[in-house]
């Protein structure tokens, strides 16, 4: 098991090296530069010192070679362009978990929502728990992140000054923002909910456990509820990852002080180094997310346990024959 | 008249579709009593495991329904109008069940300690979760499980499918159920390990005192096991009487046809085996005369036109035939090859 | 649309750093008195009344009662990127600046008043400029001296610093040098003979140096103490300025409080600002329409019609120095003909761009200089009159114009041919305008069409700067120093990539670079505009911008200087509810 975990962790290393060179080299190759889009009188010589700076006049590779060196020497991803004198993991530091933090609790609320409304329909196929379920679902779908922003943060801060427009601060500062994130998760669990709900609730075990005389609550919670689990796992680790980033649109409607303004501002005024650490981020919290996932099979599903041990015992098998 | 164990009476199920009604049990009656065995035989889709699911209502999540008029009694109660709580208490205590395929009816992400456990624990809420194991690992040992201690702690796909079989035996007698219902309880299995089940349901019958159901289309393991077997098709009973009564006497022309149609020596020998022409009637529809009527060998008009009632030939065995009538043509039952 | 004016409002604001121009559309035309006559030393005047002693009812400033709780609440748009003067390159940096330091002249509302001067002159030549600084102190209780304003201005040029904006101060004597690395940042032509005096010596005439550009000072030691982290975050800054930051959340908001410290904290009323940082129209629109904030500015028709219906809410236009055109490619094989160039300029629905396309929020264009600029007294605009017009009568037929210049080129048949025109914008705003326009060239020059093109604006910008398009779109904001928008179009420069070759006109410009006299000058940027558009139509401008600002009735005093950077020195608020 550990050596699985270890390969795995190696695994990841490698992909988010490649991924973040990648990267490296795209945002780079962009044309334009920091401060094409906002300085208009712009002499070479001031070109040439800017570039000079912040080491853009190095070949690409050198660069490269050179954020790598900075990252594994000091741990750092280096000065931004945007914001100078701060470095890019100073963002991540602070702002990524205000990201996070309003992320995880669309995403808990929302998760929670929608899988109680995706069992309730698929329970209740047919009838209006179903009909309802599908409409949240459809409207989740259909209405776009920055118009039910719009149409909450006018609802409850003009037409009724319920709530403060923008900013942040208290606990009062969160609502509007993630009332806004838990739409579209509920959707999206709802309908993988309902769907993986009459998967489970069709299959034999469930017809077993009813024979046993289990009362229904119970075969939903303990027979259906972990079987519908895998899927919905699977599905919520890019969504744990992406909470990092945080919603560019709701963030930037509410004035909230995340990562997932910076990142937009980033690419738009070419801040080279913040692409680069916020790619770095997300590609980094992602194959983590990855490796979470396939640990948790491990607990959830014993058929992955097994095969683990059967793989490693194959592995281990074909090592001699190899040689 | 004597209380039977489980007595059903004009059991008529049916489901309901987009394109209509599709009736799949059109109104069985038959009785069975503590100790014996019934085993109920019939090609796929007649409506022999509909039926038995009926007994404890155990639709899952299909829109099957049981019509009015219908009535099962068990130990004198009607489970057709039992509440929630009733027939909690009636599946597992009273009436257990065996299904098909082990494979698919174990929870995969639970222990079959656990599996096991779980009904014990439900249906007697003094039991401790320890004392439930311990009894799970008895049921395991019951069922012929080596090791069951360490048994409990696996999960299903840990174990073959021979022993899953045996702990789904184990989880329908964990609660001591009167009626232990066996829905094709070998036909997912290899011939070696049927056999084995089989023995293991046989001890277990002689053990104790339970009245089993066995739904098969196999006849072969029929003989065997039963006491006594009713021959449905198309949702009606066509046939029943013992076994005795059923392999060596059959009068009905689906019984003769289903007999003709197990493998044996002599048909072996003659290198063909005999197979039914033609398809069950749609259960959509109403059925005016015998359902077996289009592809009876013997038909005749009447059979067309109504269905049969039941006639006895003695006080166990019935038939539903016209060619039981008076007025029909003698017919003889052509060699059976069921008998060894 | 929104996005577009949001790229363009932030260019403004960036550009608001080194200049931007207001005027009030509402009040006279008499605008402010002579915004650029460098010559007349200002009186260290106080912008408003004097402050009566104060009452037990409260303090009365331009005879009305002030509410005793001064605040201010606005929307900053971007976040600054730092509040370092040397690093910033972006938009909101200037405003949050402007007030936590004394520029040695501050622009209120189109009045150059002393702020860390007492007074000023300059030389006969027009090239020296003398200051006389007055007593003032940093948030630390140091004076304020001469040698704080030099060291700022040599750090601009340094090449080290890599200052952005550098390419702007290259108008100080031995500027461009400096920042080439060929000489030492202690020969710039900004000097200290002693701690209460700077002069400034520019490389040639600007009369509008004061509102070209911003002289701050800078602390040395302070500003080395904290290195690369100065201007990150509030505690780093040290402030000698009208207010001192006291808060600075990342991205929501920075607050600023009254600084007692300040030379006339007396008539600084507002004990503190909270400026957001939103970079979301619609949230500040709602924030405005909620009374989170006091007064925006407002881009969109369908806010605008809503607020235009509040009776809280005064609007007020500032119209800015910056120009929305059209420019082609003289390197191109068509457009290096004239009489393309005009047709497509005379083609070009202005009226309907500005009414129906932009919401009547800017100003139709007459040529390049946009209505804000002055040469000394005289109104540019005024000036030279309305060029385009001139050009429209002169050619009622543009699609003749046209077949004309095609014929000159190579025979083309005007039904035959399409041009590429470029945005540097990938919103919808900008697709919908540009569709228009496609639309109305094909119908009054009868040719086959118009491709279209949208990219983001650096991708955009560095396509035509290598001469590779047709007919681009932009905006370009100009300082208030007169022969900003002739350089543009010289040989060397390549900022406006029209590739416009000419020795006549860059000899003109060179000119104007050495005449003092206002009337003279009048004449030479007269000339200049021109030949830009009406002798050689390099560009085809359609409108000069405006803000479009909405505040509240119980608002005073915002200043809204035509170029420099707002303060909020003399804002106060009168019967806030």
């Amino acid at each position: 098991m550990a050596k699985y975990i270890i390969k795995r962790i190696l695994y990841m290393f490698l992909v988010l090296f490649i991924v973040v060179s990648t990267t490296f080299i795209m945002i780079h190759s962009i044309p334009g530069d920091p401060l094409t889009a906002t300085v208009e009188n712009l002499p070479e010589a001031t070109r040439a010192n800017y570039y000079a700076r912040y080491g853009l006049d190095q070949p690409l590779m050198v660069q490269l070679f050179r954020f790598w060196k900075l990252f594994l020497t000091e741990g750092s991803l280096g000065e931004s362009l945007k914001f100078p004198g701060r470095l890019a993991e100073e963002f991540i530091v602070k702002y990524a978990p205000i990201s996070f933090q309003l992320g995880i609790w669309g995403l808990v609320i929302g998760v929670t929502l929608g899988m109680l409304l995706g069992i309730n329909a698929a329970l209740h196929k047919n009838k209006l728990p179903d009909y309802f379920g599908t409409f949240v679902a459809l409207l989740g779908t259909c209405i776009p992140a920055f118009v039910l922003a719009a149409l909450v943060q006018y609802f409850f801060t003009v037409k009724h000054k319920w709530f403060p427009t923008a900013g942040w601060g208290g606990a009062i500062y969160y609502v509007l923002p993630v009332l806004c994130m838990t739409l579209s998760p509920v959707a999206t669990y709802c309908r993988y909910m309902k769907s993986s709900v009459l998967d489970v609730i069709n299959q034999d075990y469930i017809l077993t456990a009813e024979s046993k005389g289990l009362p229904r609550g119970k075969i939903i919670w303990r027979h259906v509820m972990r079987n519908t689990l895998m899927p919905i796992v699977t599905m919520l680790a890019p969504s744990v990852a992406g909470l990092l980033g945080g919603s560019f649109i709701i963030e930037s409607m509410f004035a909230i002080p995340g990562l997932g303004t910076y990142f937009v501002k980033a690419i738009n005024s070419r801040d080279y180094t913040m692409v680069v650490a916020m790619n770095f981020l997300f590609t980094a919290t992602y194959v983590f997310s990855l490796l979470v996932v396939d640990l948790l099979y491990l607990v959830i599903d014993p058929r992955v346990r097994l095969e683990v041990k059967q793989n490693r015992r194959a592995v281990a098998s074909n090592v001699p024959s190899e040689n | 008249m004597s209380e039977h164990l489980l007595e059903v009476k004009d059991l008529a199920v049916s489901f309901s579709s987009y394109a209509g009604k599709i009736r799949a049990v059109r109104g069985v009656s038959f009785h069975l009593d503590a100790g014996e065995t019934l085993a109920i035989v019939g090609e796929s889709g007649c409506g022999k495991t509909v039926t038995v699911k009926a007994l404890m209502k155990l639709y899952g999540n299909s829109a099957a329904f049981i019509e009015e008029g219908s009535s099962i009694l068990f130990k004198g109660q009607e489970v057709v109008t039992m509440n929630n709580k009733e027939l909690s208490k009636l599946r597992g205590e009273g009436i257990g069940m065996i299904f098909q395929d082990p494979m698919t009816s174990l929870n995969p992400t639970l222990t079959v300690g656990y599996q096991i456990a779980e009904g014990i624990r439900f249906h007697d809420k003094s039991v401790t979760k320890a004392e439930a194991e311990k009894r799970a690992a008895e049921l395991l040992a019951l069922v012929g499980i080596p090791s069951p201690e360490e048994r409990i702690k696996q999960y299903p796909h840990q174990l073959s499918g021979g022993m899953r079989q045996r702990v789904m035996i184990a989880i329908a007698i964990a609660c001591n159920a009167d009626i232990i219902i066996c829905d094709e309880p070998t036909t997912a299995l290899d011939v070696t390990i049927q056999a084995q089940v089989l023995e293991l349901l046989n001890e277990l019958k002689e053990k104790t005192n339970k009245a089993f159901i066995l739904v098969t289309h196999d006849l072969g393991i029929v003989f065997d096991f039963a006491d006594r077997i009713q021959v449905m098709y198309a949702g009606v009973i066509l046939e029943r009487g013992t076994k005795y009564e059923l392999f060596d006497d059959p009068h009905h022309p689906y019984t003769w046809a289903l007999l003709n149609s197990v493998p044996s020596k002599q048909s072996q020998r003659k290198g063909s085996l005999y197979s039914i022409q033609g398809t069950p009637p749609d259960l959509m529809m109403d059925i005016k005369g015998c359902p077996f009527a289009d592809r009876c060998d013997y038909c005749m008009p009447i059979c067309k036109e109504r269905m049969p009632q039941e006639i006895a030939i003695t006080e166990s065995h019935g038939v539903s035939c016209w060619l039981e009538h008076s007025m029909a043509p003698k017919v003889k039952a052509p060699a059976a090859g069921g008998e060894e | 649309m929104k996005k577009y004016v949001s790229i363009v409002l932030a260019l403004v604001l960036v550009l608001g750093m080194l200049a931007g121009c207001g005027q009030k559309q509402e009040e006279a035309p008499a605008a402010p008195s002579t915004p650029s006559t460098p010559a007349t030393p200002s009186t260290p005047s106080t912008p408003s009344e004097p402050v009566k002693p104060a009452e037990p009812e409260g303090i009365v400033v331009n005879g009305e009662t002030i509410d005793k709780e001064q605040y201010l609440n606005v929307v900053g748009s971007d976040e600054p990127g730092t509040l370092d003067e040397f690093h910033n390159s972006v938009a909101a940096t200037g405003n949050i600046l402007s007030n936590l330091f004394t520029p040695l002249v501050r622009n209120m509302d189109g009045v150059l008043v002393g702020d860390g001067c007492e007074s000023w002159e300059t030389s006969e030549d027009g090239l020296t400029w003398t200051f006389h600084l007055r007593d003032n102190y940093w948030q630390d209780g140091t004076p304020v001296t001469a040698q704080d304003y030099v060291y700022s201005a040599q750090m601009k040029l340094k090449p080290e610093t890599a200052f952005p904006y550098a390419g702007n101060w290259y108008l100080i004597k031995n500027g461009q040098a400096i920042n080439e690395g060929k000489m030492d940042a202690s020969e710039l032509g900004v000097t200290a003979p002693d701690d209460k005096t700077v002069v400034i010596e520019t490389e040639y005439v600007v009369p509008s140096l004061l509102n070209t550009l911003t002289f701050y000072p800078q602390k040395q030691d302070h500003y080395e103490k904290y290195g690369e982290k100065y201007g990150t975050e509030a505690d780093t800054m040290l402030s000698c300025g009208p207010f001192i930051i006291t808060d600075w959340t990342h991205n929501s908001s920075i607050t600023l409080e009254k600084n007692e410290k300040y030379w006339d904290a007396e008539h600084v009323y507002l004990e503190k600002v909270t400026v957001y940082s939103i970079a979301e129209p619609t949230t500040s629109y709602n924030m405005l329409d909620n009374g989170s904030v006091d007064y925006l500015a407002v881009a969109d028709n369908d806010y605008i019609e809503r607020f235009t219906a509040r009776e809280d809410l005064v609007n007020t236009r500032v119209q800015l120095a910056r120009t929305f055109m059209w420019f082609f490619n003289m390197k191109d094989k068509y457009f290096a003909n004239e009489k393309i160039r005009k047709a497509i300029t005379v083609a070009f629905d202005r009226d309907a761009t500005v009414e129906v396309l932009l919401g009547g929020v800017p100003i139709k264009a007459k040529g390049l200089y946009t209505h804000v600029m002055y040469e000394g007294d005289y109104n540019i605009r005024e000036y030279d009159g309305d060029l385009i017009q001139a050009m429209v009568d002169k050619y009622p037929d543009p699609a003749a114009l046209l077949q004309e210049g095609l014929n000159e080129v190579d025979g083309t048949k005007a039904a035959d041919w399409t041009f590429k025109a470029g945005f540097g914008s990938t919103g919808s705003k900008m697709k919908e305008q540009a569709e228009y326009w496609q639309d109305t060239m094909i119908k009054k020059l009868g040719i086959k069409g118009v491709e279209l093109s949208f990219d983001d604006y650096a991708i955009a910008m560095d396509g035509w700067q290598t001469g590779n398009f047709q007919v681009a779109c932009l905006s370009w904001g100009s300082t208030a120093d007169t022969a900003y928008m002739l350089n543009l179009f010289t040989t060397k420069s390549n900022a406006i990539p029209v590739h416009f070759d000419n020795p006549e006109f860059d000899e003109l410009v060179n000119t104007l670079n050495k005449t003092v006299d206002p009337a003279e000058r009048m004449k030479i940027v007269q000339k200049g505009e021109d030949i830009i558009i009406t002798q050689n139509c390099l560009v085809c401008p359609i409108s000069y911008n405006c803000n479009n600002v909405f505040e509240y009735k119980y608002v005073r005093g915002v200043d809204r200087s035509p170029f420099g950077n707002s303060s909020y020195k003399t804002v106060y608020t009168v019967g806030r509810p």
